[in-house]
C-alpha cells in the first residue's frame, strides 16, 4: 500500500521539484510568452495598442475587433488588442491601472468616471490634439462637456458614444386602453396612464400586464434612474458652486418622492425592485410590463433574433414604441451617459493610440459601432444619417439627447456616487415594503443623511 | 538543553532552515513587505487625488483609525461600515456554528455501519467542491423572488408560506448569504468530525451502555468532549474564513453593481467598495488593520480557551 | 426484547429518512444548476420551473381531395374533417419542417428526413425520398422545407440554419443536398440547383408555381425558374425595387405575383417586368405569409391578420386589431375560406363572406421540449471561455505543485526540528491567516510594477505573477495542515533510517513523504479548490483578457446590457466540472488524508 502511494508521490514531487529547479526566471519567461506575448509586441514593426472596453454589446471583443479591422487595414503598423472588462470590476481595474505605469494605451471611461480618473493625473492631456480635430464643434455639446475635469479646461478624454434614456412602451396595451404617446407627456398624465393600465388588469398572451418596470437597488443604474425625476422637479444633486449637496431642497425631494411613490402606489410591481436593468428589460420583452425606461441599446436587442439571445420576433418586439421622459414641473430631462476614450500617460504609443481614437470617432466607425451596439454616436453629423432619420424609434433618442443632462465631472463625484446609491437603495427597499409600510418620511430622512454625508465628503476633498 | 549555545542549536538544526528557506523568502516578499507598506498606507491620506503619489501621500497619523472607531459621520463610516460589521458578526457566528452543527449531525448519521456508507460520504462532500463564485451566482438565481426555485418550493410546492418573500432585499438578505455559505461549507466540517468520531474507541460506548446511559447521555459525556479538539479547530477555521468572506456576496449582488443592502453587506465587500469605488485607500487600509488586530485578539482568546486540547506548537 | 428490536428498526428508518433527505437537500442546488443550464433564458426569466415545450408552428396548409391538411414544424400532419374536428394522420416528432403538395390524391410531405407520401384516406405512408445518406448535421439543421410541383417535376427547397455562425446564413450542404433539389414524377432525384446555377442563395423560404414557371422566394429577392430547362430566367432583387433583405412569401393570382418580406408587400407584373410596392402602414411587423385573390391581399404577419384592399390601395383597418395575437406562419385561400396557421400551432378558418369571422379554430399538440444543449456552445462562443478554462487549470495546477513543494518541506521541518526561531516561524504562519487579503492588493500590485521596472520580469498579467502570489498565499495554511500529518507519522522509522546512514534529505524524500502521501493529496485538493476560487487578486493582477481566469470571465455574462442566466449556469457547470473530476479521482486519498492526520494535531 505504502509502496503504491510512494511511487505516485515521488512522481508528483519530482515534477514539483523539477518545475522549481528549472529556474524560476526561465520558467517565468516561458510562461510570459504563453500568457502575454501579444502585449509585448509579437512582431518587430507592429505596434500593439492595448485597449480596454466594457461589454458594450453581447460579444464585446469580437464586435469591436470587427470594427477595427477597417483601421488595421489602412494602418498596417498598428494592431489593437481589445480586452473586455466588466462594469463591476472596471473601476477597480482602471484605478489600479491609473496608479501604475502598466495601464492600457486606451481605455473606455464611463462619462461619470472621467472626473475622478482625470484627478489621478494618469490621463494624457489631449487638449492640443482635440483642438486640431476641432473636437468641440464635432461632438454633441452635452457629451463634450464630459471630456475633462470640470473647471480644469483640460481635455482628457474624447467622447465615443452616448447613451440617453427614454420610455419604452407597449403599443398594443396603449391601443387597447386608447392611450397615445401624448398620455405620457408629463408627470400628471404619466401617473394617470399608469393608473389606467393598473386598473385595466389586462392579460395579453396569458401574461398580466404591470404598468411600469423599474429596477431597485441591485443595479448599476440606481442613480441614473432617479436623476431625471430630480432634475425635472427642479432639483439637483450638487449646488451650482459644487460645494454643497442639494438633495434636500423641496424640489429634489418632490422628484424622488414622485418616482419612488409610483412603487408605493403599486404602479411599479414590487417584484421588479430586486431586479437589475437587464432583467427588467428581459421581463419587458417577455410582456410583463407596459412601460420601462432604457437606453437605445434595447432597440437593438428587440431586433436581434431569439436564437441569438435577443428578443426579436417576440410580441413585445412587434408592439413597442419609444417616448421621451415625462415632463416634470421644471422641464424634461433624461440622464445622459455614455463613454469616452482616454489615453493613459504611461502609454508608449500615444500617437498610434490617438490614431485609433480618431478612427473610432470618425463618422463611419461611429455609425457602424452604433449599429452593432445600439448606442448613439457622440458625433453630431451622424444624426443626419438615414439610420437615425428614417427610424422613428431611434429618432426619439436623438431628440432625447436634447434633454440630456449629466452629473458634474468633478473629482469628488466618484466617492459621491456610492453614497447616493446606498441611500437611494435603502429608499427602494422601503418602497418594496420589506421594512413594513412605506412612508414618504423615509425619503426625507434618508436624503437628509445623504446630504450630510455628501457635504462631509465635498468639504474633505476641497 | 538550555546550556547549549544558540550557535550549536542553529548548526544542529541547519537542515530545518534549508527546509523552510523557500517559504521564508516567499513570505517575506509577498506577506511581510506589502504588509508593512499597507500598514504605512493606513496612516496616509490616500484618495483619488493623491494615489499617484502612493507612499509619498500626506501623512495623517491616526486620523483614519479615529474616524473608523469614533466618528460615525466620517467618510469611511458612512458607507455602511457599522451595518457591515454587524452583519459580519452575525454571519460569522451563525455560519461557523451552523456548519459545525450540520456537519456533526450528518457525521453522526454516517458514523454507522450500513451498506453504501462510502457512496453517501462522497456525495455529501459534493457541495464543498462547488466553487464559491459559482455558489454566489447559483444562489442569487435561486433566491429570486418571482422566478427563484426557493420561493417556488416554499409557496407553490409545499405551501409553507402564503406570499413569496423577498430574499435579496431587506433583512432576509442576511439569510440569503448565510444559507449558501453553510451549504458550501459544512461538508468539510463533516469530514473532520467524522474522522474524530471514528477515532473514539468503541469500548467507551460499550462501557456506557453497560452503565445504562441513554444515547443522548452517551453523546453528552463521551462524544462531545472527545471531539473537542476537532470542533475547536473548526471554530478557529470558521472564524477566520467567515470574517474574511468575500466571493459569495460579491458575486451574488449584481457583481459589485451596487450596494448589497443594509443586511447583505459584509466587512470585506464594504471595505473593498470603500477602497476601489469610493477611492478611500488609506482609510480602507486602516479598516483592514483594525480588523486584523481584532482577529488576532479573537484568536488569542480562542487559544487561551482551547490551549489544553490544541497543541499549537509553541 | 421484541419491542426493543422494533424500536431499533424504527430508529434506523427514521435516521435513514433524514439522511436521504439531507442528501437530497445538499445535492439539489447542484442539480438545479445543471438543469437550469439547459433551459432557455426566457424560460428562466419568466419563471418556468421545468422545461417548456416549444411552439409547434403550422408550416403548411394544403388541400387534398376536398379536405384541408396541414403540417407542422414538429412532425404533425392533421386533417380537418367536415365536422370540424382534427384527425391526426401522421405524428412523428423527429420529422421537422413539414411542407406538402398533393399528387394523385396522395399528399407528398417534405420534411427533415426526406419526402413521404401519405394517402389521406387509408393513412398509408411511405418514405419516398430518404435523406439517410446526407450527413446528420445538415439534416439536423433543417428549419423548414418547401415542396412544389411544376410540370410533373417536384422541387424541394430548404432553410438550413447554421446556429453557430454570426448570421443566419444558408450554406452549401453535402453533395446532392444543395438548395433546391429536383425530383421526377416517381420521386427520383434528377438534379439540384444552388448559387452556381444563379440562385440568389441556397436558402429557400417559399416557392409557388404560376403554371409555367417556378417562383422562388429567397434571401436577396425572387428567382424565376423555368422548369423545362431548370435555368433561372429572371430575378428580382433590391435593384428592381424589392427593398427588403429577404422575401418570405409568394402568392400568385393570374398574371400577377405578390411577394412579401419583413414589412413590405410588392406586386410583380412579370409580363410588364414592373415591380410596385403596396402602400402598407408602418405598423405591420414581420410578414410571414401572404395570399391574394383578385380584390385583396391577405397578409399574415407576426402581429396578426391584415386585409389589403387592392382597389382602394389601403389596409382595411377594421380587421387590424385582433384580440388574439396571431403570429401567422402560413396561409391558404380556398374559395371563401382563408385558412391560417399560427406559430403556436393554431389552425384558424376565416370566412370571407362573413366579414372574416372565425369559422373554425383548433389547436394542435405542442412541440418538443425546449432543451438547450446549445447553451454550452453559445457560452464558448460568446466569451473566450476556453482561454479562461485553460488559464484556470494551468494556474491552479502550477500553484498546487509549488505550494505543496514549499509547504511539505516547511511542514516537515516544523514537525521534526525544534530550531531557534521555530516558534516565531510557526506563530507567523498562523497569524498571516489573520491578515485580510484586501490589505495586500495595492502593495503587491505596485511591488510587481517596481520589479518590472528594475528587472524587466513581468509579473502582471502573467502566469508567473499570479502563481507566485497564490502559492505564497496558500502556503501558510497548507504548512499548518501538513505539519500535523508529519507529527502523526511515528518518528522511529526515520530514526532507524538515519542509523542506516540515510541523509536528512533522504529521510524526508524516501520515508516521510510517502507516509504522508494521503495528507499531501488532501492538502493539494484543498489548495486547488482555494486557488480555483480566488477572485480578488485575479481581478487586479490579470488585466488582459487572454490571462483571465474563470471567475473573471464568467462575470462578462452579466452586464448592463445582458443577463444571460442560462449561459451563466452553463459556465458555472463547466467551472465546477474540473474540480469535481479531480475530487472523484482522488477522493479516496482525500478522505483518508483528512481523517488520518489533521484531527490528531
Amino acid at each position: 500500500m505504502i509502496e503504491k502511494n510512494s511511487k505516485f508521490i515521488q512522481v508528483g514531487l519530482a515534477l514539483a521539484a523539477f518545475s522549481m529547479l528549472s529556474g524560476s526566471q526561465a520558467f517565468a519567461k516561458r510562461l510570459d510568452q504563453a500568457a502575454a506575448a501579444p502585449a509585448a509586441g509579437s512582431a518587430k514593426n507592429v505596434k500593439v495598442i492595448r485597449m480596454w472596453v466594457m461589454p458594450n454589446s453581447p460579444r464585446p471583443v469580437k464586435d469591436l475587433e470587427k470594427l477595427l479591422k477597417g483601421f488595421e487595414k489602412t494602418h498596417p503598423g498598428i494592431k489593437v488588442e481589445v480586452t473586455s472588462v466588466d462594469w463591476g470590476a472596471a473601476l477597480t481595474k482602471l484605478t489600479t491601472a491609473a496608479i501604475s505605469k502598466q495601464a492600457p494605451d486606451i481605455a473606455q471611461l464611463g462619462t461619470t468616471w472621467v472626473g475622478v480618473i482625470s484627478a489621478t493625473n494618469a490621463l494624457e492631456d489631449l487638449t492640443p490634439r482635440a483642438k486640431a480635430m476641432n473636437a468641440s464643434q464635432i461632438f454633441l455639446p452635452a457629451s463634450w462637456s464630459t471630456a475633462g475635469l470640470q473647471g480644469s479646461n483640460k481635455v482628457t478624454s474624447i467622447p465615443w458614444f452616448v447613451d440617453a434614456r427614454a420610455l419604452y412602451f407597449r403599443t398594443d396595451v396603449f391601443r387597447k386602453l386608447k392611450l397615445t404617446k401624448a398620455d405620457v407627456d408629463d408627470w400628471a398624465k404619466f401617473e394617470a396612464t399608469l393608473k389606467k393600465i393598473k386598473d385595466a388588469k389586462l392579460v395579453i398572451n396569458g401574461v398580466e400586464i404591470e404598468p411600469l418596470g423599474v429596477p431597485g437597488k441591485n443595479d448599476w443604474n440606481v442613480l441614473h434612474n432617479v436623476a431625471p425625476w430630480i432634475w425635472a422637479s427642479g432639483g439637483d444633486f450638487i449646488s451650482p458652486d459644487l460645494k454643497t449637496a442639494a438633495f434636500t431642497t423641496p424640489a429634489s425631494k418632490e422628484g424622488v418622492k414622485f418616482f419612488i411613490g409610483l412603487a408605493a402606489k403599486g404602479y411599479i410591481p414590487r417584484s421588479s425592485l430586486e431586479l437589475n436593468t437587464a432583467q427588467v428589460a428581459a421581463k419587458f420583452n417577455e410582456g410583463d410590463y407596459a412601460m420601462y425606461f432604457d437606453t437605445p441599446a434595447q432597440i437593438k436587442l428587440l431586433e436581434t433574433p431569439y436564437e441569438k439571445g435577443g428578443a426579436g420576433g417576440s410580441l413585445t418586439a412587434q408592439n413597442y414604441d419609444v417616448a421621451l421622459y415625462p415632463k416634470g414641473p421644471k422641464g424634461r430631462f433624461t440622464f445622459f451617459g455614455g463613454s469616452n476614450l482616454a489615453i493613459f500617460k504611461s502609454s508608449k504609443n500615444k500617437d498610434e493610440a490617438w490614431q485609433v481614437i480618431q478612427y473610432l470617432t470618425s463618422k463611419e466607425a461611429q455609425l457602424s459601432y452604433a449599429e452593432t451596439t445600439g448606442f448613439i454616436p457622440a458625433r453630431k453629423d451622424c444624426f443626419e444619417d438615414p439610420y437615425f432619420t428614417k427610424d422613428p424609434k431611434r429618432k426619439i433618442f436623438t431628440e432625447a439627447i436634447k434633454y440630456g443632462r449629466t452629473y458634474p465631472t468633478i473629482s469628488a463625484w466618484g466617492p459621491v456616487e456610492p453614497i447616493l446609491m446606498r441611500h437611494i437603495g435603502i429608499i427602494w427597499d422601503n418602497a418594496a415594503g420589506v421594512y413594513g409600510k412605506y412612508s414618504p418620511k423615509i425619503v426625507d430622512s434618508q436624503l437628509e443623511k445623504t446630504r450630510k454625508e455628501v457635504n462631509t465628503l465635498l468639504k474633505d476633498s476641497r | 538543553m538550555a546550556t547549549v549555545s544558540l550557535k550549536t542549536r542553529v548548526y544542529k538544526n541547519r537542515h530545518a532552515y534549508y527546509f523552510i528557506l523557500p517559504t521564508l523568502l516567499g513570505m517575506l516578499l509577498i506577506h511581510f513587505v506589502p504588509m508593512v507598506q499597507a500598514v504605512y498606507m493606513s496612516f496616509l491620506g490616500l484618495n483619488q487625488n493623491t494615489i499617484g503619489l502612493y507612499l509619498a501621500a500626506p501623512f495623517v497619523g491616526f486620523e483614519h483609525y479615529k474616524d473608523i472607531l469614533f466618528n460615525p459621520d466620517s467618510l469611511i463610516r458612512i458607507s455602511g461600515l457599522s451595518e457591515a460589521a454587524r452583519n459580519t458578526f452575525i454571519y460569522t457566528i451563525v455560519v461557523t456554528f451552523g456548519t459545525i452543527f450540520v456537519g456533526l449531525i450528518v457525521a453522526l448519521m454516517l458514523n454507522r455501519k450500513f451498506k453504501g456508507v462510502a457512496v453517501f460520504r462522497t456525495l455529501f462532500i459534493l457541495s464543498w467542491v462547488v466553487p464559491q463564485y459559482v455558489t454566489g451566482l447559483l444562489w442569487n438565481f435561486m433566491w429570486q423572488r418571482d422566478v427563484g426555485i426557493v420561493n417556488y418550493i416554499l409557496v407553490n410546492v409545499t405551501g409553507l408560506l402564503n406570499e413569496k418573500p423577498f430574499w435579496l432585499i431587506g433583512p432576509n438578505t442576511l439569510w440569503a448569504i448565510i444559507i449558501p455559505t453553510i451549504w458550501r461549507g459544512w461538508p468539510f466540517n463533516m469530514i473532520m468530525l467524522l474522522a474524530g468520531l471514528q477515532n473514539i474507541p468503541e469500548t467507551y460506548y460499550d462501557a456506557a451502555k453497560i452503565d445504562g446511559a441513554s444515547t443522548l447521555q452517551q453523546f453528552r459525556y463521551i462524544t462531545w468532549p472527545l471531539l473537542k479538539p476537532v470542533w475547536a479547530i473548526l471554530i478557529f477555521f470558521g472564524l477566520i474564513f467567515n470574517v474574511y468572506s468575500f466571493n459569495i456576496v460579491y458575486m451574488m449582488f449584481g457583481l459589485g453593481a451596487g450596494y448589497p443592502g443594509e443586511w447583505g453587506d459584509l466587512l470585506m465587500t464594504n471595505i473593498f467598495r470603500a477602497t476601489f469605488s469610493a477611492w478611500r485607500y488609506g482609510a480602507g487600509a486602516a479598516a483592514c488593520v483594525i480588523l486584523m488586530i481584532l482577529m488576532i485578539t479573537i484568536v488569542l482568546i480562542w487559544d487561551r480557551i482551547f490551549q489544553d486540547e490544541i497543541t499549537v506548537q509553541k | 426484547m421484541k419491542s426493543n428490536k422494533v424500536r431499533k428498526v424504527v430508529k434506523r428508518v427514521v435516521i435513514d429518512f433524514f439522511m436521504v433527505g439531507a442528501l437530497i437537500t445538499t445535492l439539489f442546488p447542484i442539480f438545479w444548476m445543471v438543469f437550469t443550464s439547459l433551459k432557455s433564458n426566457n424560460d428562466i426569466l419568466v419563471g418556468h420551473m421545468g422545461f417548456t415545450r416549444k411552439a409547434n408552428s403550422i408550416s403548411t396548409i394544403v388541400k387534398a381531395g376536398d379536405k384541408i391538411h396541414f403540417g407542422s414544424e414538429d412532425g404533425f400532419i392533421g386533417q380537418v374533417n367536415s365536422d370540424n374536428t382534427i384527425k391526426s394522420i401522421f405524428d412523428v416528432r423527429k420529422y421537422r419542417g413539414m411542407s406538402a403538395v398533393q399528387k394523385d390524391g396522395n399528399i407528398l410531405f417534405s420534411h427533415s428526413y426526406g419526402v413521404s407520401s401519405i394517402d389521406p384516406f387509408t393513412d398509408k405512408q411511405k418514405l419516398l425520398v430518404d435523406y439517410e445518406n446526407v450527413p446528420w448535421k445538415y439534416r439536423h439543421n433543417i428549419r423548414s422545407t418547401k415542396i412544389v410541383s411544376v410540370n410533373g417535376k417536384f422541387y424541394v427547397g430548404k432553410v438550413l440554419v447554421k446556429t453557430e455562425s454570426e448570421e443566419e446564413t444558408s450554406y452549401k450542404g453535402a453533395e446532392g443536398f444543395e438548395g433546391l433539389q429536383v425530383f421526377n414524377e416517381s420521386m427520383r432525384a434528377i438534379g439540384s440547383l444552388d448559387t452556381a446555377d444563379n440562385l440568389l442563395s441556397t436558402t429557400i423560404y417559399d416557392m409557388q408555381s404560376d403554371g409555367q414557371y417556378l417562383w422562388i422566394a429567397q434571401p436577396g429577392g425572387v428567382s424565376v425558374l423555368d422548369p423545362a430547362t431548370d435555368k433561372v430566367i429572371a430575378q428580382y432583387t433590391e435593384e428592381d425595387g424589392l427593398t427588403v433583405e429577404s422575401i418570405k412569401s409568394i402568392s400568385i393570382v393570374g398574371k400577377l405575383v405578390y411577394v412579401a418580406g419583413l414589412n413590405k408587400v410588392f406586386k410583380i407584373d412579370f409580363e410588364a417586368d414592373k415591380v410596385t410596392a403596396l402602400l402598407l402602414p408602418p405598423v405591420i411587423p414581420q410578414i410571414n405569409a401572404i395570399v391574394a385573390d383578385s380584390e385583396n391581399v391577405f397578409i399574415g404577419s407576426s402581429n396578426g391578420f391584415y386585409v389589403f384592399d387592392l382597389k382602394n390601395d389601403q389596409i382595411l383597418t377594421k380587421y387590424r386589431d385582433q384580440d388574439v395575437y396571431w403570429n401567422i406562419r402560413s396561409m391558404r385561400i380556398d374559395g371563401n375560406d382563408i385558412w391560417i396557421g399560427t406559430d403556436n400551432g393554431t389552425v384558424i378558418k376565416l370566412d370571407k363572406s362573413d366579414d372574416y369571422q372565425v369559422g373554425f379554430r383548433a389547436q394542435i399538440r405542442t412541440g418538443a421540449y425546449d432543451i438547450r444543449w446549445e447553451n454550452y456552445l453559445d457560452m464558448w462562443e460568446n466569451i473566450s471561455f476556453g482561454t479562461y478554462l485553460k488559464n484556470s487549470i494551468l494556474i491552479c495546477s502550477i500553484t498546487v505543485l509549488f505550494s505543496l513543494a514549499l509547504s511539505t518541506m516547511a511542514g516537515y521541518a516544523l514537525s521534526r526540528f525544534r530550531f531557534p526561531g521555530s516558534v516565531l516561524f510557526s506563530t507567523s504562519i498562523l497569524s498571516v491567516n489573520m491578515i485580510p487579503m484586501l490589505l495586500f492588493l495595492i502593495p503587491v500590485y505596485l511591488m510587481f510594477i517596481k520589479i518590472y521596472d528594475v528587472t524587466g520580469i513581468q509579473f502582471i498579467g502573467t502566469y508567473a505573477g499570479i502563481v507566485f502570489v497564490y502559492s505564497t498565499f496558500f502556503v501558510p495554511m497548507s504548512i499548518w495542515i501538513l505539519r500535523s500529518f508529519f507529527v502523526s507519522i511515528p518518528i522511529d522509522i526515520e530514526e532507524a533510517a538515519r542509523i542506516d546512514g540515510c541523509s536528512r534529505w533522504g529521510v524526508f524524500w524516501r520515508i516521510a513523504l510517502p507516509l504522508a502521501a494521503p495528507g499531501i493529496i488532501a492538502t493539494g485538493i484543498y489548495l486547488f479548490l482555494v486557488a480555483w476560487d480566488e477572485l480578488m487578486f485575479a481581478t487586479i493582477l490579470l488585466p488582459q483578457e487572454n490571462s483571465f481566469t474563470i471567475p473573471l470571465g464568467i462575470k462578462l455574462f452579466i452586464g448592463n446590457h445582458q443577463n444571460r442566466f442560462d449561459l451563466i449556469m452553463a459556465a458555472s457547470t463547466v467551472a465546477t466540472l474540473p474540480v469535481l473530476i479531480l475530487f472523484f479521482l482522488v477522493q479516496k486519498w482525500f478522505i483518508k488524508g483528512l481523517t488520518a492526520g489533521a484531527v490528531k494535531g
